[in-house]
């Protein structure tokens, strides 16, 4: 049975690599969902037919970058497998960048590096963000970088060709700003490590065939945002979208096997 | 699992001012889309009654979709005070010789820039209250005060409210509670197990299947029901059994 196939049937993805390169754990002050843990998420996952969920905790984009990732690796630690990290970064506390990359990144399990300017204000490419990056090319690690909005895009552009053997995951394609996701596109066609995720609210009608057409499926990455949102309806859009079989299983978990290295 | 029927409450087609790449405008495109993500039915709307002119757009409207028996007329509506639109008595009369299911609204600034409050739309609420026509209105639209005001000062309106997003827990929740006329439209209510909560705590007769095509991800919409954690019966009353019973219960 094709993806599609079985999406129309509510059934999981269960033939094919589905990797989640975009999802987080615990809860958010902002506004109420009704589940949370890790527990909550792999139903989720196994409903959906998703192998393996890569996050990092709210806590640690959000206030306390430590508490938060702690609970990340304990997570990791726990469902291996499962469950894969990135080390979350604060740029107000530029002193403790380098030393907490590596404390989470000797865990195994954590892969990547996750930076969220819109929650920590401060800009992209700000230099204490640069020494995030001079990290992931040192370690040729992938960073999934929060972009909203033309300035983050921007940016990111600007950051991806100062540190080629990183490899720069625009998470959201740079939002609901049409004309930022357009440049997103250009970007990651320019840039040979820059990739845009699909992880969108508003998940528009067509988008998903576009980003292939323009920007190809080995640019484009699936993930969900759990437990934002629920993991199904990007799964969806893009197991019923009118491209190859081939190209999405290069967009649910090829690409991100191979910038993950596992 | 049977296949559900979806009957979708929120979709529109015709030409809008901003397009998005990979979108389409066309009625022939909506019902190709449909088709492929097995939608049955859908109320749909006139984009161009919408970001034009209310009169031009419910016409055009009425004259694309009257081949199609599966797509059921929702009329772009709002109060009569300027004789831009007419008056409850005489637009009740055209919604029943149109088969009019379903009325909705843009009041915001950015579109048709109005208030809701009664003194300026009580008459044409009081008409849709007693005829039961439902009322759509996108979160995108009214305040959470200005829909609590309507339902309170209207009980028995059927109110659909679309086009919401999966951070409004900590105030829809409040009036599911106080209103049972309000329910909630679900291409936008994407929050993590946030279908299932509703139907535990509400039922799921509050819920009603929508879109947002041509804008938004049908193939999204669809998934969000299908892979659901609710009982199929559930899955069915929020695919189209609702909207089946809220558009049978009309009095026009």
């Amino acid at each position: 049975m094709t993806d599609a196939g079985k999406v129309k049937r509510g059934l999981p993805l269960d033939d094919i690599l589905v990797i989640d390169c975009h999802a987080h754990l615990g809860p958010w002050a902002a506004f109420h969902g009704p589940k949370e843990t890790a527990e909550d998420m792999l139903v989720n996952m196994d409903a959906l037919g998703i192998d393996a969920a890569c996050i990092s905790a709210h806590a640690a984009i959000g206030p306390d970058y430590a508490y938060g990732n702690n609970f990340m690796m304990e997570t990791v630690k726990k469902y291996p497998g499962r469950f894969i990290g990135y080390a979350a970064i604060n740029p107000n506390y530029p002193g403790e960048i380098r030393a907490e990359i590596d404390r989470c990144l000797k865990i195994p399990q954590v892969k990547g590096i996750k930076v969220h300017p819109g929650f920590h204000k401060y800009p992209m490419d700000h230099k204490y963000y640069h020494i995030v990056y001079e990290e992931a090319d040192k370690r040729r690690c992938p960073v999934l970088m929060h972009t909203w909005g033309m300035d983050s895009i921007l940016a990111v552009g600007r950051i991806a060709g100062m540190y080629p053997r990183a490899n720069f995951i625009m998470g959201h394609a740079g939002g609901s700003d049409i004309k930022a996701m357009e440049k997103a596109v250009e970007l990651a066609c320019m840039h040979d490590n820059l990739y845009l995720d699909l992880v969108l609210s508003m998940a528009y009608e067509g988008n998903v065939e576009w980003l292939v057409r323009e920007a190809g499926s080995k640019k484009v990455l699936f993930g969900t945002d759990m437990p934002f949102y629920d993991g199904s309806f990007n799964l969806g859009r893009i197991a019923l979208a009118e491209i190859s079989d081939d190209e999405k299983k290069d967009i649910f978990g090829l690409n991100a096997k191979r910038l993950l290295g596992i | 699992m049977e296949p559900l029927n979806f009957f979708d409450c929120n979709c529109s087609f015709g030409m809008r001012g901003v397009k998005y790449p990979g979108s389409f405008s066309t009625l022939d495109e909506l019902i190709k889309k449909m088709d492929n993500y097995g939608i049955k039915k859908a109320l749909v709307y006139h984009s161009m009654a919408r970001e034009y002119d209310m009169k031009t757009g419910n016409k055009m409207l009425m004259g694309e979709i009257a081949a199609y028996p599966f797509l059921y007329p929702v009329w772009v509506a709002m109060h009569h005070h300027t004789g831009e639109f007419p008056a409850p008595a005489l637009l009740k009369e055209q919604l029943r010789e149109n088969n009019i299911k379903a009325v909705r609204i843009f009041p915001s600034v950015s579109d048709h820039g109005y208030s809701i409050s009664g003194w300026n739309c009580g008459e044409l609420f009081d008409m849709l209250e007693k005829c039961k026509i439902p009322l759509i209105a996108g979160l995108d639209q009214v305040t959470w005060d200005e829909l609590h005001n309507l339902c309170l000062n209207h009980p028995g309106l059927i109110v659909i409210l679309s086009d919401v997003n999966y951070r409004i827990n900590r105030n829809l929740y409040a009036l599911l509670e106080k209103f049972p006329g309000l329910h909630v439209e679900t291409s936008g209510y994407k929050g993590f197990d946030g279908i299932l909560e509703i139907c535990k705590r509400f039922g799921a007769h509050r819920l009603i299947f929508g879109t947002g095509m041509p804008v938004l991800s049908g193939a999204a919409a669809i998934s969000l029901i299908k892979y659901a954690r609710i009982s199929n019966k559930e899955k069915q009353m929020i695919a189209s059994g609702n909207l089946e019973n809220l558009i049978g219960g009309i009095k026009l």
